[in-house]
């Protein structure tokens, strides 16, 4: 049987709107997975890039994100990304580019320094990261000029 | 005397003469044998131990005073009391002044067993003294070393004294072609020595010209090299005056009277030769100082000690030189020798213990270990010794023996010869021996009696 | 004039000559321009926290003893460089806080203990580091001669060496850094060409004018060094001899090293012409 007109009228109104709300629902889902909300970060980071005299790091994120208000002040990369910190500091440093810290300068200064500033966390080395048995120290080789 | 001396043919002879030489001449049980012997053995066992435990097992020696009085006293003090060798070859052989003739034989064994002795104090000072070869065998050679410099003259120097003083050993041993040979070397040697001096003197102050900062503004100078020099002028030769006041009354019995009776004008010479040599020095310091601006540092604790050892030890025993030199009174020159070498010594401390590193509180300051004063001492009496046993032997302080005199002679007539050659050759046959009534052809090997 | 004793008094002197040191003079200027190539490193002292890692590395390259870097009471005096600790870190309380310096041989650009050693025991390579070698006689004149009172003698020993930071030499011939810069977590030591590194310090000032004093330690200092420091405040307030100058300690020597030559030369010819001047012509 031919529907009426209104009943014609009625299934448009609801397809327009299961497409606005649908497109909405996209918009919300595609934002979502790019915008970074602090309830996203990870509880807890292993930091082991560079672990050869002291074991890996045990880092509380979770508890710095509770913490800190603002996610900037320890991802400052000038871009706005937020990103692990060895994205852009390289381990070893860059000799071209000494303004930029390596990455095993860049943990400690970023870290500790704003634990002494704030007078708050941990600054000795053990408070961190335990001692390795070290027989042999790793080495990083000069770069060839 | 030792007729046998004459004699030596072959080594069996060498050997028996020896033997009969190192008998001890005189009393054995003296108060200087008894005192000097235990401390010289003693002084072996320290130094022994020294080999084996190291530098700090005997010396207060530290990070912050790497040096002491092995090299403050020992090494500057007595190479500085050495300088009358320089100084008496000086007038005697290039000035050719007679009347200090008499004494340069002692001088210069003194100088020669002063460097062989406190060159012995610089080896047990060094950390590693098997590697003293290093810089002689060039591994390495420092060039731009003050002290590789100092280093090589010590050598020279050595040498050249030895070459000095070895016609008194020839004598000894009757060797007279031997002695020909030493003694046409003595005038080139003099003056090898007289130049390796000046540079060696020097170059011990100029060790600290590097130590800036560390030593006392009022004694650190770029003109610490020519302080060091002049002042080892008058130091030496108040170390002769003290020396031959003491060999006037132990040596008595080897003196002749030649050197007797010139002993009175000797150290009357001598005392003005120091006056002048001080006034010099006097005038050095005043320049350094006025150039300097040291003025604030005067009423400093240090000004006083300052003043102490430049008023005290040196204006006021150069003003009893002259005094002595002018009224003709040895007591007083005596005196200002023994005040004008406490004086040196207290200079080269300063430099080397007390003004370097003055900052340095003084408990923490270094002080000597009692062994290293009693090493110290027992090189002293050692050399003492070693000077004794040659004077009862040698011809030091005695006219040499007659056939040494007539080959002295020999070596002028032939050099008068060889210049007039030169010069002159038609007036060779004026040339004869002055005042020798004997004949003594050039190539005689058997020699008169010894008078 | 007797012609025999001329001829050997000069030639005792040009004998002597041959052990003069002629090659002092070319040996200054060159330098100057060589030391920007030099091995150096940069000491933030803003950025060190007092960890002693840098310590602990160097015991460990060297095969010495390693200090507990945990017990924090040895800050409470000025440490010195030892036989056994060639590196040492000192805390200063200052108006900016707690400052803490690395202290160890600088590596002078032109040193006074390689012109001090007459073995060439201490040299001066053409990399840049100073270091020492074996055929020492343990004269110490070297401890005499540096500004900084860096060498440290094993007076203990029967053979005793000098120790002092050697830069790290062997690490460094196999491309390796110091072990102390590759320690440093704050990155407070930074290692490169003497040059480069000046500039970085002074970028480092020209961009945060007020968190740095605005001298470089080191970069004048006795004619240069291979270590250069900066610090939040002026150096005499972290121990810093500031006092020492900036002319390179060998040039104190140099006016004697110049006129040995001529004392070897002038002196036989004037004592010789004094000794035919004063002859008495016999007939």
């Amino acid at each position: 049987m031919k529907k009426k007109s209104h009943e014609r009228k009625g299934d448009d109104a609801v397809r327009y709107v299961a497409v606005i709300f649908g497109i909405c629902v996209a918009i919300l889902i595609c934002g979502r997975a790019i915008v970074v909300l602090p309830q996203d970060a990870p509880e807890v980071i292993t930091l082991d890039t560079l672990s050869k005299r002291y074991e890996p790091v045990t880092f509380p994120h979770m508890l710095h994100v509770d913490v800190i208000e603002s996610c900037e002040e320890c991802h400052h990369a000038p871009s706005g990304e937020i990103s692990a910190c060895s994205e852009c500091h390289t381990t070893p440093l860059d000799p071209e580019n000494r303004s930029k810290l390596g990455l095993k300068g860049a943990y400690h200064l970023q870290c500790v320094g704003c634990h002494q500033d704030s007078q708050s966390g941990p600054t000795r080395c053990a408070d961190c990261h335990q001692r390795k048995d070290v027989k042999s120290i790793g080495t990083r080789k000069l770069e060839a000029r | 005397m030792a007729a046998s001396a004459r004699e030596i043919r072959s080594f069996r002879d060498f050997l028996v003469f020896i033997r009969a030489e190192l008998k001890p001449k005189g009393k054995l049980i003296t108060p200087f044998n008894v005192i000097s012997a235990p401390v010289i053995v003693l002084g072996i066992i320290l130094v022994a131990y020294r080999m084996v435990k190291g530098l700090g097992s005997v010396t207060n020696l530290s990070q912050e005073f790497p040096w002491g009085v092995w090299i403050g006293f020992d090494v500057m003090t007595g190479v500085a009391f050495a300088g009358g060798a320089y100084v008496l070859t000086f007038v005697v052989y290039m000035l050719r002044s007679e009347k200090y003739h008499p004494i340069v034989r002692a001088t210069v064994l003194n100088g020669f067993l002063a460097y062989v002795f406190y060159a012995g104090a610089l080896v047990i000072d060094l950390g590693r003294p098997w590697h003293i070869f290093n810089p002689i065998i060039g591994n390495k050679f420092g060039l731009y070393s003050v002290l590789f410099l100092v280093a090589w003259h010590f050598l020279l120097y050595m040498t050249a004294e030895f070459i000095e003083i070895s016609p008194v050993f020839a004598e000894w041993l009757g060797w007279r072609r031997v002695r020909k040979i030493l003694g046409s070397l003595t005038v080139g040697a003099v003056i090898f020595g007289i130049t390796l001096s000046t540079l060696h003197q020097s170059g011990l102050g100029a060790l600290f010209l590097m130590a800036k900062g560390k030593i006392h503004p009022l004694w650190y100078t770029p003109f610490i090299p020519i302080l060091f020099f002049i002042s080892s002028i008058f130091g030496g030769l108040s170390m002769v005056i003290f020396e031959g006041t003491i060999s006037q009354r132990v040596f008595a019995h080897r003196m002749d009277n030649e050197h007797r009776a010139s002993h009175e004008d000797i150290i009357i010479g001598l005392g003005k030769g120091c006056a002048g040599a001080m006034l010099v020095y006097f005038f050095l310091k005043v320049l350094v100082f006025i150039h300097g601006k040291h003025w604030p540092y005067l009423v400093t604790p240090w000004g006083s000690w300052y003043l102490i050892e430049v008023v005290g030890l040196v204006v006021i025993p150069c003003l009893l030189f002259l005094r002595g030199s002018i009224y003709r009174n040895l007591k007083i020159i005596r005196v200002a020798a023994v005040l004008t070498m406490i004086g040196i010594i207290i200079n080269r401390l300063n430099y080397s213990v007390i003004a370097f590193k003055w900052y340095v509180p003084l408990p923490e300051h270094y002080v000597p270990h009692w062994m290293e004063i009693e090493t110290t001492l027992a090189i002293v009496f050692a050399e003492i010794w070693v000077f004794r046993w040659i004077v009862n032997r040698m011809p030091i302080f005695q006219q040499p023996p007659e056939w040494a005199r007539a080959v002295e002679e020999e070596i002028r007539f032939e050099r008068r010869l060889a210049t007039a050659q030169n010069e002159r050759p038609e007036s060779i046959s004026e040339i004869t021996l002055s005042g020798s009534s004997q004949h003594v052809p050039a190539n005689r090997e058997s020699v008169p009696d010894n008078p | 004039m007797d012609r025999r004793s001329f001829l050997k008094a000069v030639s005792f002197g040009i004998a002597g000559l041959t052990t003069s040191p002629f090659a002092a003079t070319k040996r200054a200027h060159a330098k100057h321009s060589l030391s920007d190539d030099f091995v150096a490193v940069l000491v933030d002292t803003t950025r060190c926290i007092g960890c002693r890692s840098c310590e602990e590395a160097c015991a460990e390259a060297h095969h010495l003893p390693i200090p507990d870097v945990s017990d924090d009471s040895v800050f409470e005096k000025e440490r010195q460089t030892s036989t056994s600790q060639l590196t040492v870190v000192n805390r200063y309380r200052t108006e900016k806080g707690e400052v803490f310096v690395k202290k160890q041989c600088m590596h002078c650009n032109e040193p006074a203990c390689a012109a001090a050693c007459l073995v060439k025991a201490m040299q001066k390579r053409k990399e840049g580091p100073v270091t020492w070698q074996d055929n020492c006689m343990g004269c110490r004149i070297c401890m005499v001669s540096c500004p900084f009172d860096i060498p440290k003698f094993e007076y203990h020993s029967w053979n005793p060496r000098i120790q002092k930071c050697d830069f790290c030499w062997e690490r460094l011939m196999r491309g390796e850094e110091p072990a102390c810069v590759e320690a440093c977590p704050q990155e407070a030591l930074v290692f490169g060409r003497r040059k480069e590194l000046i500039e970085e310090a002074k970028r480092r000032i020209y961009q945060n004018p007020d968190k740095y004093y605005h001298h470089i330690y080191g970069e004048h200092e006795v004619g240069g060094t291979g270590w250069l420091y900066i610090s939040a405040v002026p150096f005499e307030q972290i121990g810093f001899k500031t006092d020492v100058g900036t002319t390179a300690y060998p040039e104190y020597t140099k006016g004697f090293l110049y006129a040995v030559p001529f004392v070897l030369i002038l002196w036989p010819a004037f004592l010789t012409a004094i000794r035919s001047l004063t002859k008495v012509e016999e007939e």
